[in-house]
């Protein structure tokens, strides 16, 4: 191989590796957020969207934290059954009493102490959620795969309704529990590597 | 073989593939993410009376569906009204924990053979059902019409009362079918059919189950006192015997299950002792697609050996409302050549409590040869 193809090989690969422990903006390229609703008669239920946006920097250099947050527009999550779709949306989440309702954020995130330039595998993360108006710290596990140009991320964590002041859904008998397992999948890429790329 | 006795063996064939119980199971809303019957049925193994959410959930599955419309106050609704409810909600919420449906289905049965057809009209069903619920109990019943064969008359086929508590254990009790494999709607699936999970093939006995997220567990003995009410008659041979059945439902997604069960059943006055063993698995890959496909291993003791059956269920929709289905199913024997049957069907469900279904069957019996076609329009009436 020559000198040069091995440098260019260095320059793609290298430079997204390290994205996450850079000051570089980290931004959704695109994500998919699955949420799986156990109900009260057995069996669950997902449901989802891709409407994920958002950007992260590294708000620390000792630590793998960081700031930005990851907005999801709650309006466009799917069950595939429209009369769920419209108890989901309106009935429990309330979209449309406004911004903190109409979307989730998730920000302050931080894989621990870790090196944030070498971060990869399994890690455990907390951060802050907003949810239906209320925000609070939620806790989970990721999987960081780092491939050339991007990062990508599948993340899980619980959410308890009560605790963000969601009314326990119920239906003609049928609820569902009142932990639900959220489930992120997104891939970043640093906004350099966004920019060169398009 | 004898054209005339052909011909009597096809119409009495045809005549017992009638006469389907009440909203039965339908496995193919596993592509709207329901693996499990009992969110939309009383009983735990699927058929039968549906729930308030049942109810609701066949309007907005309708053609002429409400389209998210949530038509009242989801966080307090408890019985469905309108369109959905009893009689089209004539009563509103009168009945109070009581949940009563009426199940009528005109019919008309066609079928050819080599060298002749024929068809009639039927009336297969005319059966009252209720409910009960309060706390953790259900108490459930179904009336109808005994078949002519067995002696006609008004007949209760399934009854029962059921604890189901909120940590997921459930006891079950009466008259019910064992619950095994996948219960396909129709009920002479060749893994309904001949493994005994027909239509009359209830037994009296007890039910014992644990539900949780992603499993459901259910375990039935039943010490032989009651059977199939076709050979119930106090001068025929009996087909009571212990029967025991075990049933996990394990759900990997909201849109993919695998079923597990066990059967086995004691000597009896009709049959030897017998037992089968099978696995299900089902999935939804895309929204309006389920496929399942179930294979069974029965044993016999004596000369007639190990039999197998294979059943795959693929459901399409195909506009809202218009399920399509396609079902190949084999059937093999040690002492015989096995059957094949190939059924196309579609369901139209173009308002709450009616639907429209129209099948076709292709048969064939590997020893005899004969190829039987079977078309079955039914107007089933749901109120």
């Amino acid at each position: 191989m020559k000198r040069s193809t091995i440098a260019l090989w260095i320059a793609v690969v290298a430079a997204p590796l390290s994205a996450l422990g850079q000051q570089a903006q980290l931004r959704v390229d695109s994500g998919q957020i699955r949420v799986t609703c156990p109900m009260t008669v057995g069996g669950s239920f997902e449901a989802k969207t891709s409407a994920l946006n958002g950007s992260l920097a590294l708000a620390s250099s000792s630590s793998a934290t960081y700031g930005g947050e990851l907005s999801v527009d709650l309006r466009t999550l799917d069950t595939g059954i429209e009369l769920r779709d419209d108890h989901l949306r309106n009935e429990y989440l309330e979209v449309g009493k406004g911004e903190g309702f109409a979307t989730a954020v998730l920000s302050d995130i931080s894989l621990g102490n870790v090196d944030p330039g070498s971060v990869q595998g399994r890690a455990a993360f907390t951060g802050m959620l907003l949810l239906h108006g209320v925000k609070k710290p939620i806790a989970g596990q990721a999987d960081i795969k780092r491939s050339a140009g991007a990062i990508r991320v599948d993340a899980g964590f619980p959410v308890k309704l009560a605790d963000f002041g969601i009314a326990k859904p119920q239906y003609l008998g049928v609820g569902v529990k009142n932990e639900v397992a959220v489930k992120v999948s997104l891939i970043v890429r640093s906004e350099s590597a966004q920019t060169s790329s398009r | 073989m004898n054209k005339t006795f052909l011909t009597a063996l096809l119409v009495v064939t045809a005549v017992l593939m009638v006469g389907a119980g009440a909203a039965d199971a339908e496995p193919m809303y596993l592509a709207k993410q329901y693996a499990r019957c009992t969110s939309c049925h009383y009983s735990p193994g699927g058929g039968g009376l549906l729930t308030p959410y049942g109810r609701g959930l066949s309007q907005e599955f309708s053609t002429t569906g409400t389209r998210g419309a949530s038509g009242g106050n989801a966080q307090t609704a408890e019985a469905a009204t309108g369109e959905s409810g009893f009689l089209w909600g004539a009563l509103g919420d009168r009945l109070g924990p009581l949940n009563l449906g009426v199940d009528i289905r005109p019919s008309h049965l066609s079928f050819s053979f080599p060298g002749g057809s024929s068809g009639m009209n039927l009336l297969m069903n005319m059966d009252a059902l209720a409910a009960y619920h309060s706390g953790v109990w259900t108490v459930y019943g179904e009336v109808g019409r005994r078949p002519t064969i067995s002696g006609g008359g008004v007949y209760s086929y399934e009854y029962w009362a059921e604890a189901q508590s909120e940590s997921g254990w459930g006891v079950r009790f009466g008259r019910f079918l064992p619950p095994y494999g996948v219960r396909f709607s129709d009920h002479t699936d060749y893994n309904r059919s001949y493994l005994g999970f027909d239509k009359y093939d209830q037994v009296l006995g007890v039910e014992v189950s644990h539900s949780t997220d992603k499993r459901l567990i259910q375990i039935t003995a039943a010490p032989g006192g009651a059977d199939a009410i076709l050979n119930a008659q106090a001068n025929t041979p009996s087909s009571r015997a212990f029967t025991t059945t075990g049933r996990v439902q394990f759900d990997l997604t909201p849109k993919t299950a695998i079923v597990v069960s066990g059967l086995y059943r004691d000597q009896s006055q009709t049959d030897v002792r017998n037992g089968a063993a099978g696995a299900a698995f089902g999935f939804a890959p895309v929204a309006r697609l389920s496929i399942w496909t179930e294979a069974d291993s029965r044993m016999r003791s004596g000369s007639n050996g190990r039999s197998f059956v294979l059943v795959n269920e693929t459901s399409f929709e195909a506009v809202r409302g218009v399920w399509l289905k396609f079902s190949p199913q084999v059937r093999t024997a040690s002492a015989v050549n096995g059957q094949t049957r190939l059924l196309f069907e579609a369901d139209v469900l173009p308002r709450t409590h009616v639907n429209i279904d129209a099948s076709f069957y292709r048969d064939r019996d590997g020893t005899t040869k004969i190829v039987t076609h079977t078309s079955l329009v039914q107007l089933h009436l749901y109120l």
